[in-house]
């Protein structure tokens, strides 16, 4: 499995919430990045969805949108 | 010299000859709506089909709703890759319009591959098609004018092999949909995000880069700068995709997600097949299922992933930023670019050495201490 993603799991699951530090075999902004999330965590509520969803990009990316041809307009 | 411009196919675009090109009139080339129109209509502007089909190329380009200058945007990235690297941005626009009709063919293959084409696919297709072409005439005509040949030939030959990669994540994302989500891991999503959005956009900044007369160091940077900025954007599309859809869900559309990805990796058996159980019932339409299946991706911590991933992406797109030393305002509209995409991620806004994943704003609002959040994140960054 994913390193990553399960020290994510862990954190997240209150499996590992105690754990200080996190797996070595982690890049170092990885480990930084964990070290956010353990601090967001202790802090309710855990809906990072409202966090996520501030300010989201307003385009798809790959293309500005199209706007309606005028008879569809 | 007499007035060179000429009637458009259509009203409301100007077309121009050669000979304002000729007369050095190069503040015209920051139009690269401009310069895509005369290019079209110099090569289809005479047989009949020709024109119908140029008038419905230009029609897909003039519906495309034109980004507000004030705001950085993926459309500026080559425009301002040169000008952050010391060249004049007008040297680029020849590449900004190459990149203006990949990303719009890219949408146009997107909807039909997710079978929301607006039209009919084959001539959507055929139009998507077409924009490649002129996408690289842009390139091969447009700047061979400005910048010397071999310059030309090596940002003709990136393109192209950034958009056989593109393709080759693309198939590896259609394969996945077909043979289930189980089939990939967050690893291989990466690599797919990688190949199907980070080589298009690492090409983009590279070449604006390139036509500034970058060197190697520089040019590494900005490649890789690109490249984690669409990945990144590849993160927040599959968040609105799960979380925020605009119509149909990319859970009730069967798409293989990172947040999917991710639950399927880390859930226990039982909790893996009850989530692959949900996730087929949410294809088959089943909405009470989709909620279920979104609730139990939250569950297992499919958000607080993403995050991190985004944050590793953002950091690693400013460590890039940081390495090309770019100080300029360009610099500045590039990490802005950056911080758009998932706002949570940056420092209330503003761009920081060492981001932390939460702002002191939102730190505050959480009822936390800025301190302790994000010690490194000691002020501006560039």
């Amino acid at each position: 499995m994913n390193v990553l993603a399960r020290a994510v799991h862990g954190l997240v699951t209150g499996e590992d919430m105690d754990c200080v530090g996190a797996p070595s075999n982690l890049s170092h902004l990885e480990q930084e990045a964990l070290a956010g999330l353990r601090f967001l965590l202790r802090r309710p509520p855990r809906d990072l969805a409202v966090l996520l969803a501030q300010g989201q990009w307003p385009e798809p990316w790959w293309s500005p949108p199209l706007s309606l041809p005028p008879d569809q307009g | 010299m007499e007035s060179a411009a000429v009637t458009s196919p259509r009203p409301g675009l100007t077309l121009l000859h050669d000979t304002d090109i000729a007369a050095g009139h190069h503040h015209r080339w920051t139009d690269t709506g401009g310069v895509v129109s005369l290019l079209v209509q110099d090569v289809l502007g005479e047989s009949r089909f020709g024109m119908a089909y140029c008038h419905r190329l230009l029609e897909v380009l003039d519906r495309q709703v034109k980004p507000n200058s004030v705001v950085p945007t993926v459309s500026s990235l080559p425009i301002l890759a040169c000008e952050a690297s010391g060249g004049d941005p007008c040297r680029a626009a020849p590449v900004a319009a190459a990149w203006r009709l990949v990303r719009l063919a890219a949408k146009l293959f997107d909807d039909v591959e997710d079978g929301e084409p607006n039209g009919q696919p084959a001539e959507a297709i055929n139009l998507a098609t077409g924009l490649l072409f002129v996408a690289r005439l842009a390139l091969n005509e447009l700047a061979a004018r400005e910048i010397d040949l071999d310059l030309v030939r090596c940002l003709d030959r990136a393109l192209n092999r950034a958009m056989l990669r593109a393709c080759a994540g693309q198939h590896g994302d259609l394969v996945a949909s077909q043979v289930g989500m189980a089939s990939i891991d967050p690893e291989a999503w990466l690599e797919i995000a990688l190949a199907k959005s980070g080589e298009l956009l690492a090409w983009a900044a590279w070449a604006g880069a390139l036509v500034a007369g970058a060197d190697e160091h520089i040019l590494a940077c900005y490649r890789k700068y690109g490249s984690h900025l669409g990945v990144l954007l590849q993160v927040a599309d599959d968040f609105n995709g799960v979380w925020h859809p605009e119509g149909t869900s990319d859970l009730a559309a069967g798409r293989p997600t990172l947040p999917v990805c991710y639950g399927l990796s880390v859930a226990e058996a039982r909790e893996r097949d009850f989530l692959q159980a949900l996730l087929e019932q949410a294809v088959e339409g089943d909405d009470a299922a989709e909620a279920q299946a979104r609730q139990l991706l939250v569950d297992l911590g499919a958000q607080a992933y993403l995050l991190v991933v985004g944050q590793v992406q953002r950091r690693q797109a400013l460590e890039a930023l940081r390495s090309a030393g770019c100080a300029s305002p360009a610099g500045q509209q590039l990490v802005a670019l950056l911080d758009r995409v998932l706002p949570a991620l940056s420092a209330d806004g503003t761009s920081v050495a060492a981001g932390p994943v939460l702002s002191a704003q939102e730190v505050s609002r959480w009822g936390g201490n800025s301190e302790r959040c994000c010690p490194q994140a000691t002020g501006g960054m560039l």
